[in-house]
């Protein structure tokens, strides 16, 4: 599930500090380097996990190629987010009737 | 609160012995979190449940699978409170989560809501 991947994604500080970077707008990947000490092909291999889990994006101009946050990569997430932040306390509403009724 | 994994915190007008047989007796669980079929209100496909772990009348965890979802797992803390009472914690989350803590600390969490 997509949820999953996402999650998977954003564990490694790594790429989250990648996503966080494109937070602030479209990267080539060398410009995504800066500041950071990783090989071009771990930052490609990071890039294609991101990309995977549908969180990034990108764009080819001729050799160039331009990354950025796909504008609805979190949406799964918020949605698993919302279902079970709304199904618990609903649950625990009829749990606490429940306890009422059953004997000591 | 963990990387990502969403908690929350319950307090129930009943002696953790209680609230424990509510949660491990198969007639109870179902009135209340899986009625038969694992078809829970408010969920889209039925879930399945294994109990992983126990230790009466404190801590249990269940692994939690929706049909065609990957494995949750949900863990369930009982504390008697000062008013006689069980405050329950239940923390979900999501197998991806059962990693090692980042070491910058950075969570999920504030990662959504700062996006």
């Amino acid at each position: 599930m997509i949820e999953t991947e996402i999650l998977k994604a954003l564990a490694d500080p790594t790429r989250r500090a990648v996503f966080e970077k494109l937070n602030a707008g479209a990267m080539n990947a060398t410009e995504l380097r800066a500041g950071m000490t990783i090989s071009q092909p771990a930052m490609s291999q990071h890039l294609a996990v991101l990309r995977g889990a549908g969180l990034v994006t990108e764009e080819r101009a001729g050799r160039a190629i331009r990354y950025s946050v796909a504008p609805d990569g979190l949406n799964p997430l918020r949605d698993w987010m919302t279902k079970y932040s709304r199904f618990w306390p609903e649950r625990i509403g009829d749990l606490k009737t429940l306890l009422k009724e059953m004997d000591e | 609160m963990s990387d990502g994994a969403m908690a929350f915190e319950f307090d129930l007008d009943a002696a953790p012995e209680k609230v424990w047989r509510a949660l491990t007796v198969p007639a109870l669980l179902e009135r209340w979190l899986l009625p038969e079929g694992g078809k829970a209100a408010g969920l889209d496909a039925p879930v399945e449940t294994e109990l992983l772990e126990a230790d009466p009348p404190r801590s249990l965890s269940w692994r939690w699978r929706e049909a065609g979802q990957d494995d949750d797992l949900v863990s369930v803390t009982l504390t008697p409170n000062e008013a006689g009472g069980t405050a329950l914690k239940l923390v979900h989350m999501r197998r991806a989560f059962a990693l090692p803590e980042p070491a910058n600390g950075n969570s999920v969490m504030m990662l959504l809501r700062a996006a």
